[in-house]
């Protein structure tokens, strides 16, 4: 059995087992393992001391665990319900063959077979708050997760609709908030992010705490590696958008996930919660 | 010190030891339990440990699966034969779990392998280099960054390494990361950070700025180190010598620099002066056209080089260009028989070609890939080639893929990569190149071996389950020549 300790997240209502990287302990100052963890799994414990993964030998901190239902997985990890997969456990972590329980791991192997680091584990019943919380579509938990963490880090979360789209320019723009100095790289790199900047006319401000009508953003019109999946604004387009404060006072949009459907109550929710946060911590 | 060669080698398939059997091995790298993916795996390179050749890491821009906070390298035990992914280098989920540029290389016998990186986050366009270093490429532990550096910004960060055989470094780890560092002074930007002993706990770097001349305000993002044996250290770049931020277009000098004493010493690359104005640095190649804004197909051009010297010898060395000439953009090779003071005509001219990539076997054979577009309209494929030489002027060619142009739709830039990579150990030659993965045995002359699940009669890829059909993707690709 497992000797950890599981409590439940006041904020997000999951079930946040309190432990660290060994299995056994935590530091207070570190998230909990149920949310650092990119893949959490419910799973049956087949052997220890075993591998699936003809690249990684045996030794006493691996374990063949058979995945039974994948409660927050990527796309990747998402098919794995029903195999044989190998989790390397934590040093003190300990765990016996049949044994049930809610594994909270990262993606470590992915070869002939898949191996995933724990950074702990609960019992099943514990655990089963985690699916509860996070739906039943293991990727869609997953992209959740992800957004939460993602707007925490926002600066300005904002509703509406984008008026105009330019190049940058080297103006000073005159925004609803403070303005920015666009400037043009002065070298010349593959991965230049090729400023273009957007008015945003704002509906609603969602997180951050101006009252403003019209924001202007810089986002990149780059199609290089580095900036091809963050979206690329047209006048018209309506969503909720997740701004970043730049360098100096303006906003920038450098993110796959900073513009989300206009109906997106999730990233509301977060950023409210977000602020709420915030108002508090000072 | 702990060697890393401590796991059971996966058991070769039937398809695999056929094919090595006849000299060739080319080998698609996304392992089984990935065959769902379907994305854009370019700019590939490659790192054989040359202490124990089965041992081979390789690099992409491959995101994590997982979609952590690491992405990934390439790792086989088994000579390349098979392939995992193992997600060791620092990244960050918001970014794509992955890098904006990565390049691998083990020290010669010390079975450390570096990276350099373009690391996220970084803000805005200053990019961020990262030089890694980990004694075991099959542990799960994060590498160790060895170098962070930002200020105005890092580019395309080149590794190669050598452990001293002889004298008093014996046993050190040298390496040398070729790239363009925003950072430099009076735009001479071309740079090799280097370390003289990069395994030990904490190593010390220095900044080496290869540049003597005026820029056009920088030089190039491609700067090639090669490593001889005796000490001797070359490298080449792509030296900007006029550029407009309207078109795109320039001029560059392709300029090989050459060290005798491995960076040792107050003044580091400086051996090799060019005559013609008496500074460091020949000017192999002045004023050959670029344009930073081309494409050929559907993959961006800019400026290519590669260089390599040979093991027996290190007088000879071999250096590949590109240049626009015309509508063409033209891959030249040169040849110096005197450590880089005069250079031969054009050995091989090879129009539309690009990402040469060159490397000298212990024999002397010289090899040279490359990923060339040929026909037109919908038969226009892009064919990746690998050719022999022994003595410059009679090349035999090797064809290792020959798939469609267009297909699949490009995802982001680079489409196939603004490098590939080749490398020797002793006769033998492995290379990477990132190319359309149609399972189709027409695309592959010298036949493939596949890992993930795909139907070579239909053409079709398929997921997991193996039976659910996945799109065509931009995969890397392993390949051994047995010299």
């Amino acid at each position: 059995m497992a000797l950890c300790h599981a409590k439940i997240g006041a904020e997000d209502h999951q079930a946040a087992p309190d432990i660290g990287d060994d299995g056994m302990t935590a530091s207070p100052r570190r998230p909990t393992a149920a949310k650092r963890a990119g893949f959490i799994f419910s799973g049956t414990v087949q052997a220890l001391k075993r591998s699936t993964v003809p690249n990684l030998p045996p030794s006493r901190r691996t374990a063949v665990v058979r995945v039974d239902e994948v409660i927050r997985g990527s796309g990747a990890l998402s098919h794995l319900a029903g195999r044989d997969i190998t989790v390397q456990l934590g040093t003190r972590e300990q765990i016996k063959p049949g044994q049930a329980a809610t594994f909270y791991t990262e993606g470590w192997l992915f070869g002939e077979g898949v191996a995933v680091r724990s950074l702990g584990h609960s019992d099943v019943a514990r655990g089963s708050a985690v699916a509860a919380a996070s739906g039943a579509d293991p990727v869609r938990a997953k992209g959740a997760k992800d957004l939460d963490e993602h707007v925490a880090d926002t600066d300005l979360v904002v509703r509406g609709r984008v008026a105009r789209v330019a190049s940058a320019t080297p103006r000073r723009v005159r925004a609803g908030l403070t303005g920015y100095t666009p400037k043009a790289t002065p070298f010349v790199s593959e991965h230049a992010a090729l400023w273009r900047e957007a008015d945003i006319d704002v509906d609603e401000v969602i997180k951050g705490m101006h009252r403003i009508k019209r924001v202007t953003v810089r986002f990149p019109g780059s199609t290089d590696v580095r900036w091809a999946k963050v979206p690329k604004l047209r006048p018209g387009q309506e969503g909720v958008f997740l701004l970043h404060a730049d360098t100096g006072s303006g906003y920038t949009l450098i993110h796959a996930q900073d513009v989300q459907p206009p109906e997106s109550g999730h990233v509301a929710l977060r950023a409210r919660l977000s602020r709420r946060r915030q108002r508090k911590s000072r | 010190m702990r060697r890393p060669a401590r796991r059971a080698p996966a058991r070769r398939s039937r398809r695999a030891r056929r094919a090595a059997a006849a000299g060739v091995l080319v080998v698609n790298m996304i392992p089984k339990s990935l065959s769902g993916e379907e994305h854009q795996d370019s700019e590939p390179t490659i790192a054989v440990n040359p202490a124990n050749p089965q041992q081979i890491a390789a690099s992409a821009f491959t995101p994590d699966p997982a979609e952590g906070p690491r992405a990934p390298i390439y790792v086989s035990i088994d000579g390349g034969n098979t392939w995992t992914l193992n997600s060791i280098v620092p990244s960050t989920v918001a970014d794509g779990s992955a890098t904006a540029d990565i390049t691998v290389a083990f020290g010669t016998a010390s079975n450390t392998l570096y990276a350099g990186i373009i690391r996220y986050p970084f803000p805005a366009d200053r990019t961020r280099l990262n030089i890694l270093r980990t004694k075991d490429f099959q542990s799960a532990a994060l590498m160790t960054v060895l170098v962070d550096r930002i200020g105005h910004g890092v580019d395309q960060p080149y590794v190669q390494a050598a452990t001293v055989a002889s004298g008093s470094a014996k046993g050190k780890d040298r390496i040398y990361v070729g790239d363009n560092d925003f950072n430099a002074a009076g735009g001479r930007t071309a740079t090799i950070d280097q370390s003289l002993d990069a395994a030990k706990t904490n190593p010390t770097f220095s900044s080496v700025r290869i540049e003597s001349r005026t820029t056009s305000g920088q030089d190039g993002p491609s700067v090639r180190p090669a490593i001889h044996p005796d000490g001797t250290v070359y490298a080449t770049f792509h030296a900007w010598r006029t550029f407009s931020n309207a078109t795109g277009a320039g001029t560059a000098d392709i300029v090989v620099v050459r060290d005798d004493a491995g960076g040792v010493g107050p003044a580091p690359f400086t051996s090799l002066v060019d005559p013609g104005d008496g500074k460091a640095g020949m000017r192999v190649v002045k004023a050959a056209k670029f344009n930073f804004n081309g494409f050929l197909g559907l993959q961006r051009t800019g400026g290519d080089v590669s260089i390599a010297v040979d093991p027996r010898n290190s007088d000879v060395v071999y250096m590949a260009y590109n240049d626009d000439q015309g509508a063409l953009y033209v891959l030249h090779v040169l040849r110096s028989l005197d450590r880089g003071q005069t250079w031969s005509p054009e050995l091989r001219h090879i129009n539309n070609a690009l990402n040469p990539a060159l490397a000298i076997n212990s024999a002397g054979k010289v090899g040279l890939l490359y990923q060339q577009l040929t026909g037109s309209g919908a038969a226009q494929q892009w064919v990746t080639r690998f050719e022999t030489t022994v003595n410059g002027t009679a090349w035999t060619p090797l064809t290792l893929a020959q798939t469609a142009a267009s297909i699949p739709p490009k995802q982001f830039d680079p489409y196939l990569g603004d490098y590939d990579h080749l490398m020797a150990v002793g006769r033998n030659f492995y290379g990477i190149f990132s190319a359309n993965n149609m399972p189709n045995k027409a695309n592959f002359p010298n036949g493939v071996v596949y890992q993930r699940n795909a139907n070579f009669n239909t053409h079709t890829l398929l997921n997991v389950d193996n039976v659910t059909p996945v799109r065509v993707s931009v995969d890397p690709f392993f390949f051994k020549v047995t010299g």
